[in-house]
């Protein structure tokens, strides 16, 4: 087993540079057709050919995309520590002994434990940083989501299974269909104008931790709160907020996910009721519980945990223009502005991380796989 | 033992909030409850110095306290304090105790026997100004202990003097800012002031022990009160009257929450080029000259006068004394030098601003007099210098020089003068190399000058790689093989002027010292530091400025936090320091609705229609004003066009050779085609499904609110009115008639005959009947405004048989296309600026943006010759009424001949809570598009004195 998760995660290295390869690629024939970052600015009357040719040295875009590419790649493995001690500077530099080929000459703002990814283009600061700053919200949305999907629509499909075609059933597969067919960021414009308009939420206040703490709309936080999205951080008062500011967010996004979830575990679990054992163990007397919580529903958990794989990236991806909506900070939403600013680096790093999130949900999914069903073995 | 100077006590109980509940002695109080516990600790101070001294580690009785390191007021005396009635009285409602009255508790014993387990700290007293905190004292000692939550300390602070004391007192670690208290104390009274100290992790893992928290303790700012407010304020402060906004003065206080829709990319002025980040930190900066936001006159900014010489060519400033940037350094012409020369004349800080000082291809200089007088030395009279230098944000000198290349001394100072030196003069020397190769007869001049630039241009870069390597070697080859190249360039041309020579010898001799300072280590600052420094991750106690709010803190797409800078320059007629507010929020969103739904609930308290435009909220604000107690201004036109460009180029620049295209850029160089289409939009129309109703019509190249739009025709004035009639008899008049009675008039023989083309021409393109009068209309998709308005011009044409394909696409593809002249018509708008000459880019014939028609460079029309002229003549005259004779010339030439087909623009709309003041003066701004951005907001207060004394968040 661990040498198959050793294998696993070694393929996954190649995986990932192929991916950087392609995306890069993606992204040249992009600026082959609407140009780079820098050309945006062509029509803005103050910037001058000067500027721009300027700008393009300073950020590297007058290279030629193979070494923009080698050099990129260069700083992921190369994240050393050493520090100029004669001049104090704060950036570094390494270089092949003395084949000082130009794509080895590699500035790097900072020393990190992580790897440095380039400089995003629009903020001039390493794409790590900016990552880091946006995945805590993603995180934030994500985890209360996941956990709310799975625990919620587990049972539920379990009860549409053994109550078939019951009221509750259909009440349920009617409500999970109508989420999954309602656009997400629909769902949260509805919300949004709800509680904005009729149902004038501005206007339940009460005093909360000295100040008078008013209900609020969109966002992970209301101003008063925004700051740290660390919950060590965080007040009795930050909690409440984020509460508050939560259930839309798992609603919208959660509505959707429920109902493949819900459907996928009772199609399975009704595959596993009809079977021969499940008779055998009825026949035993063994009571109800026993037989669909410890013969079937173990059993009929297999397909839902295949599911796992995607679901992690899609939980990381999948809700842009939700997060656009609801005023969220997600890895997303920086994806997407990187996006319409070519933002090379930004975008690889970004795809590359979405890829890892991929792999690394399809290997967990094994694994869980391997965990809950004994007949499956990995050599 | 601590030294104690005085009879001081202190210490403290610290209470722990969040995750980490530990008790005081007197039961676990939580953080809001503070004012209660100060009051029971503060007793009996006396009485616990005595008997309960504060154990301490020896190590830290060593410790001396360090200085206070920021850049924050501490050398400050506290200046002329007012009547200790005045301080009582805007006491912050959490200090509201009395000396005296306090109760007695007696909790000193308690404190210390109640946590006997947990070794308390105290720091070594502290003198602050007229202040001394004894010292502050605080547990658990371990600080990773509170790691992942908050605590307390309390610290007594007694005031020495025989004044009364009005300050405000802050914890810092390493410069970041921790926890801050006002301070109030009569002549010798001591309190004890509780500190919550919140966000431990952010401080960093670097924290070993309580004590370091509190070893640096300063004063920043004063407290409230607005005549000690009066006291930080220059001298020579600029008074605010009626005429510049301020309806009503106002009382300070309380903050403000408005909106941004794009997040700020960079915080640093110069390394901006989209101007979406400087509606934020514009509010950070101030400039030499303003424009009256009321008539868009130019008027004294930081810059109290100036002269202009004799012949016009120097321009003498004589600065405001006693100003004070936000960090309490004093201004001074040197820092107004530094910003112009080093920062915005610097080639390695490619900004846009340095475009706008070049005149006739020769750098603007500037030179300082005095500590309060600076000149510009300009090469040829250039009004628009005024104009242009009130958007430039003057930077202090003593934060951001050694960012700056140039200014720092090693390698990359020399590669820098080097390089700058040379490419500030490349069109001087480019000039001079085509006119010797000219004269020479040389086949092509061009080329050959575009050669040996590239090759030098490579050599430099090789350098600055040289250099980023850091490899001696290298640099050595780079260098020499650079200097080699200039000196031949040197001799090649013996006809350079001495000053380009001086140019180049001064060049070789800076390459000549890179090499011993790369042997000695030396690097300096690598070109890019200053366009990578004030970034939107950078430490919020960088950044200082001269405008009346600070950036305090960026959580990032979520909000900007601006603090008043304690020392603006700015007072109001009664004297009270500027800006009124103590606090401005920028919430950032990324939808409209959601930034709409925030105004609605209440979380915002103002909401402009402006930035991206969306009238069609303007409707709904309207009818909900009433019930939910919004005041709605209509501020007027704003600034910028929305138009149409018929690509008269699509063959000759766009594809040569091309008949087909021939045919339709002989269609739109044909003027009565343009008035034609011009006279087919119904504007009124447009503006009512599109702007609700409230935009206007344009005509003229210079936006309607700038002081050179000729409004000599009244505001209404339209020349091309909608007149679907008149528009078709003009294109039966040219030969554009629908022959084939489908409803879409075609390119007759008798059209393109008219035009130029030859019997064998038109037999080679289609018949008269399939040469339908058809063209496609661009714009950038995701545009709402824009999308509505094609389609409406798509509809208006087919009325009077002009087909439009309207094809919304990708932006910078767009670009792509306007810049080749491969488009048929793009609708596109500009941002506009009060001097018309801010589009000279567009408007002249070798404008890089002369999008409609590049040809005309080569081989001008007449009219145009005539603009080239008119806006030369508009730049060398000091005399506005001159001028703008000159301007409204030029208005009327581009209304006649109608390169741009101008459609209309909405005015400026906003809506903010009731109780806001002085808003009406909210209006459209020339650079920055809307909201006067630049610290147009100084003169905002509250009427509601509750909003005025909230506690303020965060």
């Amino acid at each position: 087993m661990l040498s198959y998760i050793f294998r696993r995660v070694l393929y996954m290295i190649p995986t990932l540079f192929a991916v950087t390869l392609v995306s890069f690629g993606i992204i040249l024939i992009y600026e082959s057709v609407s140009g780079t970052y820098v050309d945006q600015f062509r029509l803005n009357p103050n910037v001058t050919q000067e500027t721009r040719d300027q700008l393009e040295h300073q950020l590297g875009l007058d290279k030629p995309p193979y070494l923009r590419y080698l050099t990129w790649v260069q700083g992921i493995f190369i994240s050393t520590d050493a520090v100029n001690t004669k001049t104090g500077e704060p950036w570094k530099v390494w270089s092949f002994g003395h084949f000082n080929l130009p794509l080895l000459n590699l500035a790097i703002p900072y020393p990190r434990w992580y790897p440095y990814f380039g400089e995003s283009f629009q903020n001039r600061r390493p794409v790590t940083d900016l990552f880091l700053q946006y995945l805590p919200f993603t995180m934030l949305m994500t985890i209360p989501i996941f956990l709310f999907t799975w625990l919620v629509s587990i049972p539920i499909g379990i009860y549409s299974a053994t109550h078939q075609y019951s009221l509750g059933d259909h009440t349920v597969t009617f409500l999970g269909f109508l989420g999954l067919s309602i656009p997400g960021f629909f769902l949260a414009l509805i919300i949004v104008f709800l509680l904005a308009g009729p149902l004038n939420v501005g206007s339940v206040c009460w005093p909360m931790e000295g100040r008078k703490y008013c209900l609020g709309v969109t966002g992970i936080f209301s101003q008063a709160y925004m700051g740290s999205p660390w919950p060590w951080d965080w007040s009795w008062g930050k909690l409440v907020d984020y509460l508050w500011h939560l259930w839309p967010v798992v609603l919208v996004l959660g509505s959707g996910a429920m109902a493949t979830l819900i459907r996928i575990m009772r199609g399975s679990m009704l595959d596993i009721l009809g079977s021969n054992y499940i008779k055998t163990a009825k026949s035993k007397g063994l009571s109800d519980r026993v037989v669909v919580w410890k013969h079937a529903a173990r059993n009929a958990i297999n397909p839902i945990v295949s599911v796992f794989g995607q679901f992690l990236p899609f939980l990381i991806q999948g809700a842009l223009v939700t997060a656009v909506v609801l005023n969220i900070p997600t890895v997303e939403l920086f994806y997407y502005q990187s996006l319409l600013n070519v933002d090379e680096y930004v975008i690889v790093t970004i795809l590359m991380f979405f890829a890892f999130v991929l792999l690394i949900g399809n290997l967990l999914a094994d694994i869980l796989l391997a965990m809950v069903d004994p007949r499956i073995r990995y050599e | 033992m601590v030294q104690r100077r005085g009879p001081v006590l202190l210490v403290l109980c610290v209470a722990s909030i969040a995750l980490l509940v530990t008790g005081c002695g007197n039961g676990a109080k939580t953080s809001s409850q503070t004012p209660a516990t100060n009051t029971q600790q503060s007793s009996n101070q006396n009485q616990t110095q005595q008997q309960n001294p504060p154990t301490q580690p020896p190590a830290q009785n060593t410790t001396p306290s360090t200085p206070p390191t920021s850049q924050t007021t501490t050398a400050t005396p506290p200046t002329q304090q007012p009547a200790a009635t005045n301080n009582t009285q805007s006491n912050p409602p959490q200090n509201t105790q009395q000396p005296g009255t306090s109760p007695q508790t007696g909790t000193n014993s308690t404190n210390t026997s109640s946590t006997p387990s947990v070794p308390a700290t105290t720091t070594p007293p502290v003198e602050l100004g007229p202040l001394k905190v004894a010292a502050v004292q605080s547990f658990p000692e371990n600080g990773y202990l509170a790691l992942g939550g908050s605590i307390a300390l309390n610290a007594t602070i007694e005031n020495t003097t025989d004044q009364p004391v009005s300050q405000k007192v802050a914890l810092s670690l390493n410069n970041n800012p921790i926890s801050a208290q006002d301070v109030q104390l009569a002549p010798h009274e001591q309190k004890i002031y509780y500190f919550e100290v919140k966000n431990i992790s952010k401080i960093g893992p670097q924290i070993v022990g309580v004590l370091d928290w509190v070893r640096s303790l300063e004063v920043v700012e004063p407290a409230l009160d607005p005549s000690v407010r009066a006291g930080q304020v220059p001298a020579d402060a600029r008074v605010v009257s009626q005429t510049e906004g301020i309806d009503e003065t106002g009382i300070p206080g309380g903050e403000v929450i408005t909106s941004e829709f794009s997040p700020p990319k960079t915080f640093n002025p110069y390394a901006s080029q989209e101007t979406s980040s400087s509606a934020v930190f514009m509010r950070m900066h101030s400039f030499l000259l303003e424009e009256n936001p009321v008539n868009f006159k130019l008027e004294p900014g930081l810059a109290r006068s100036w002269e202009i010489s004799p012949d016009g060519l120097v321009i003498t400033f004589h600065l405001r004394e006693g100003v004070k940037f936000s960090d309490g350094t004093p201004f001074t012409a040197d820092d107004v030098v530094f910003t112009l020369n080093d920062v915005i004349m610097n080639c390695d800080i490619p900004n846009n601003f340095t475009d706008s000082y070049i005149v006739n291809g020769k750098h603007v200089r500037y030179e300082k007099i005095d500590d309060n007088t600076f000149k510009a030395i300009l090469p040829a009279v250039y009004r628009p210098f005024f104009d242009v230098i009130k958007n430039d944000p003057i930077l202090p000198k003593h934060l951001l020089q050694r960012k700056v290349a140039r200014d720092v001394a090693g390698a990359w100072q020399n590669y820098s003068l080097a390089q700058c030196g040379f490419s500030d003069n490349r069109q001087a020397f480019r000039d001079t190399f085509a006119d010797q190769l000219r004269k020479s007869g040389a086949s092509d001049p061009t080329q050959q000058v575009d050669d040996r630039f590239k090759l030098i241009g490579t050599k430099f870069s090789a350098l600055s790689e040289a250099i980023k390597g850091q490899n001696v070697a290298d640099i050595k080859g780079a260098a020499l093989e650079l200097t080699t190249a200039l000196q031949a360039l040197k001799s090649d041309l013996p006809s350079l002027t001495a000053d380009l020579q001086a140019v180049i010898d001064e060049a070789v001799s800076q390459l000549s010292g890179i090499e011993a300072l790369a042997q000695a280590g030396t690097w300096g600052v690598s070109p890019g530091s200053f366009s990578d420094s004030w970034t939107v991750a950078a430490n919020p106690s960088e950044f200082v400025g001269l405008g009346p709010y600070v950036i305090k803190r960026y959580d990032v797409e979520q909000q900007v936090i601006l603090d008043r800078n304690p020392y603006y320059w700015k007072v109001d007629t009664n004297g009270v320091q500027l800006p009124y507010f103590e606090r401005y929020v920028v919430l950032i969103f990324k939808d409209i609705n959601t930034e709409l739904a925030k105004f609605t609930t209440g979380e915002t308290d103002v909401y402009d229609l402006d930035n991206p435009l969306r009238p069609q909220d303007w409707p709904q604000i309207k009818k909900e004003a009433d019930a939910k107690g919004w005041e709605t201004i209509n501020g007027g036109p704003v600034f910028g066009t929305l138009w149409v460009a018929l690509n008269q180029d699509a063959e000759v620049r766009g594809a040569p050779g091309n008949l087909s295209r021939r045919t339709l850029q002989e269609v739109f160089r044909d003027l009565k085609f343009r008035e034609a289409f011009a006279f087919s939009v119904d504007k009124q129309t447009l503006i009512q499904n599109v702007f609700s109703g409230i935009g206007f019509s344009q005509w003229s190249p210079v936006s309607v609110p700038s002081p050179f739009f000729d409004n000599s025709n009244g505001p209404d004035y339209d020349p091309y009115a909608f007149d679907p009639d008149k528009s078709k008899a003009l294109l039966d008049s040219i030969g554009l008639k629908d022959t084939d009675g489908d409803g879409v008039r075609n390119i007759t023989n008798e059209f393109l005959k008219n035009h130029g083309f030859s019997d064998a021409d038109i037999a080679k393109l289609p018949a008269e009947n399939d040469r339908e009068l058809e063209f496609v209309l661009a714009t950038n998709q995701a545009n709402d405004i824009r999308d509505r308005v094609s389609q409406g011009l798509v509809y208006d044409a087919q009325q009077v048989g002009i087909r439009i394909n309207y094809k919304p696409s990708d932006f910078n593809a767009l670009v792509t296309d306007l810049l080749g002249s491969k488009y048929d018509a793009i609708l596109l708008g500009l941002t506009g600026d009060s001097d018309p000459n801010s589009a000279v880019n567009i408007w002249k014939t070798r404008g890089h943006l002369h999008a409609w028609r590049y040809s005309a460079a080569d081989n001008p029309q007449d009219w145009e010759k005539q603009v080239d002229q008119l806006l030369d003549e508009g730049v060398a005259t000091y005399d506005f009424d001159k001028a703008k004779g000159y301007y409204v010339e030029f208005q009327h030439l581009v209304r006649d001949n109608l390169p741009l087909i101008y459609l209309m623009n909405q005015r400026f709309l906003y809506a903010s809570k009731k109780g806001l003041a002085n808003n009406k003066r909210f209006q459209a701004n020339a650079y920055f598009g809307y909201d006067g951005g630049r610290g147009f907001d100084d003169i905002l207060w509250w009427r509601d004195e509750a909003r005025r004394t909230e506690t303020l968040k965060n």
